[in-house]
């Protein structure tokens, strides 16, 4: 909702097509900003390069936009530029201010090069290190020997590509519109009331002084009546809250990263407080859930086909002895009854590092207080291997760690 | 209940500002303008961040690839990093074992593969949106000159390397746009 009367941030998510955003919108706008995220280049810039002299002409990159912010070039040779971000004195760098103010630090990743302009054909390749990014330029028919030349170049390279979120631009896969103020937002109820109450003779003319003292009036009574209850409301529990997010974090004792995003930590908290409720499968696979998101994908207990005969492997010394293989010795018994066994998979835009921040320090955390001493549990993907095979020896050598089972392509 | 956002994926390329929320008669609520611009966003601000947005999504690459061609001994493509707008692959894999979400590459000649795309993906709310190569543009790493061309065909797009005398070149690295 925009305006005076609705549009202070935060934005409340509902309304019309002329004078609000839905959640759907929303969502649309969290999805598409992640995709170009992802793909768009870290720099481009133009150069000309004659004999020794490389004239940068233009500067276009997610640390500025400007000659000030692009990298020192370093001629190789003919038709061949290093190009190196450096400080102020020349020594190379890593990090960048972005336009928030923050230091972030950046590795190159990737790049291309080509030659735009003049009338004879040219082509350029690149070599790319940590912060640099190695130009070449070619005749582009005939003998292909260097030469100098005007040349684009784009390079990749971005510490968060592969770990921003839709919860980094507010976006979360339950967001709603606001049942209270997404059609009109209390203030405009109130300047209405107020209106009312003081009569034909004072003036509804916006901008005019009365009308200021009204909307003035109207905000601050909507601030500390409704919308001061309405965030009560919220921050009861862990799931919808906001300024006490600290306080939750303290009361359930849940740890948190150093510059772990809020919305990952509420999605912890949320999935926490279930504890209070028991560890029934409706809460453990709820609280899953809550806290993996798009890695979860069930949770199953091997309960066998009989309570009488429990399945293999089952120990339990005088009880059930089992094979003496399934022994763990000591009179410790086991049985995959008592095992929670949780699916997962990778989603695409998950690095490997969040997915198992995720599956080895969050999940143990959960479950380690929400299942009672004598369960024990654990988890895989795909058929059940972390590491994959090569599918064409299928188990002679475990390839990439890409979380897709053994044998599977 | 979950949300499902409107319109369709980025790659799609069929987003307009409306999708965001953009109208073009956009107007802040009984036309009360912003009252501090430190904690307000108005309406025309809004319209704008809703029209850009629309236009970065409709000219973004869907994928920049950077891949080996493992010519000696032959072997499918190493496909070192992906930055797709479905996700993002910064450990390397085999073509022919891709991670799921990410394309294969097959070797079928010196410096000559295809990479292979889903017909469709899901974006980060689970909206399935349908994709096939429109286009492509390729450059060669190294010291060396090379000639790369990246020509779509269905859910595919073919890789080839040349040398200034237009042979194929064996084991080059190359970083490839597809739109």
């Amino acid at each position: 909702m925009f305006g005076a009367l609705g549009g202070v941030l935060p934005l409340r998510l509902g309304g019309t097509a002329e004078n609000g955003q839905t959640a759907a919108q929303h969502a649309r706008a969290c999805a598409d900003l992640l995709a170009v995220y992802r793909t768009a280049p870290f720099a481009s810039w133009n150069y000309t390069k004659s004999g020794g002299t490389v004239t940068i002409t233009s500067y276009i990159g997610r640390n500025g936009v400007g000659l000030a912010h692009a990298p020192a070039a370093n001629v190789n040779g003919t038709g061949d530029v290093t190009f190196r971000w450096v400080d102020a004195s020349g020594n190379p760098y890593h990090v960048y201010e972005n336009e928030l103010g923050e230091l972030i630090p950046f590795m190159l990743r990737t790049a291309d090069a080509a030659t735009p302009s003049g009338a004879t054909a040219r082509k350029a390749t690149v070599t790319v290190a940590a912060n640099s990014v190695r130009v070449r330029t070619f005749a582009g028919s005939g003998s292909g020997a260097a030469v100098d030349t005007t040349t684009t170049v784009e390079v990749w390279g971005d510490p968060f590509l592969a770990t921003r979120a839709i919860g980094d631009y507010g976006g979360d896969l339950e967001k709603e519109d606001s049942e209270t103020e997404g059609r009109a937002p209390y203030a405009a109820h109130i300047l209405r009331e107020l209106q009312e109450q003081r009569g034909t003779a004072y003036t509804t003319t916006p901008g005019r002084l009365v009308d200021v003292e009204n909307v003035a009036l109207a905000r601050f009574l909507a601030a500390t009546g409704p919308r001061l209850a309405e965030k009560l409301r919220a921050n009861a529990t862990p799931g919808r809250s906001d300024e006490r997010l600290d306080y939750w974090r303290r009361y359930l004792a849940v740890p948190t990263k150093p510059g772990e995003p809020r919305w990952r930590t509420r999605q912890k908290l949320a999935a926490h407080y279930r504890v209070a409720k028991g560890a029934t499968r409706e809460e453990v696979t709820a609280a899953l859930e809550e806290l993996l998101g798009d890695i979860f994908v069930s949770v199953s207990w091997d309960e066998g086909a009989s309570l009488s005969v429990p399945p293999t492997p089952t120990y339990w010394p005088d009880i059930n002895p089992g094979p003496a293989a399934s022994s763990l010795g000591g009179g410790a018994w086991l049985s995959t009854r008592a095992h929670l066994f949780v699916l997962v998979q990778i989603p695409a835009g998950l690095s490997v590092g969040e997915f198992l921040t995720a599956m080895n320090v969050d999940m143990p955390q959960l479950l380690d207080r929400m299942l009672p001493a004598t369960k024990t549990f654990g988890w895989a993907t795909s058929d059940g291997f972390i590491l994959d095979g090569d599918p064409g020896s299928e188990i002679a050598s475990a390839s990439f760690l890409d979380f897709d089972g053994m044998g599977e392509a | 209940m979950a949300v499902t956002p409107t319109g369709s994926p980025a790659w799609t390329r069929t987003v307009s500002h409306v999708h965001y929320g953009g109208n073009t008669d956009k107007a802040n609520y009984l036309g009360r303008g912003a009252i501090d611009p430190i904690t307000d966003v108005a309406a025309e601000e809004f319209s704008r961040q809703a029209c850009d947005l629309a236009s970065v999504t409709r000219t973004s690459p869907f994928a920049v690839i950077t891949l080996l061609h493992n010519d000696g001994p032959a072997a499918a493509p190493t496909i070192e990093s992906v930055l797709m707008m479905t996700g993002v692959r910064l450990t390397s894999y085999a073509g022919d074992a891709a991670p799921t979400g990410f394309p294969s590459a097959a070797r079928n000649g010196d410096g000559h593969c295809t990479i292979t795309f889903s017909a469709s993906y899901l974006d980060d709310y689970s909206v399935t949106g349908s994709f096939a190569p429109i286009s492509g543009i390729g450059t060669g790493h190294g010291a060396d000159f090379v000639d790369v061309t990246v020509t779509p065909s269905g859910s595919t797009v073919v890789v080839r390397c040349f040398d200034q005398s237009g042979s194929p070149l064996a084991n080059i690295r190359v970083t490839i746009r597809v739109w």
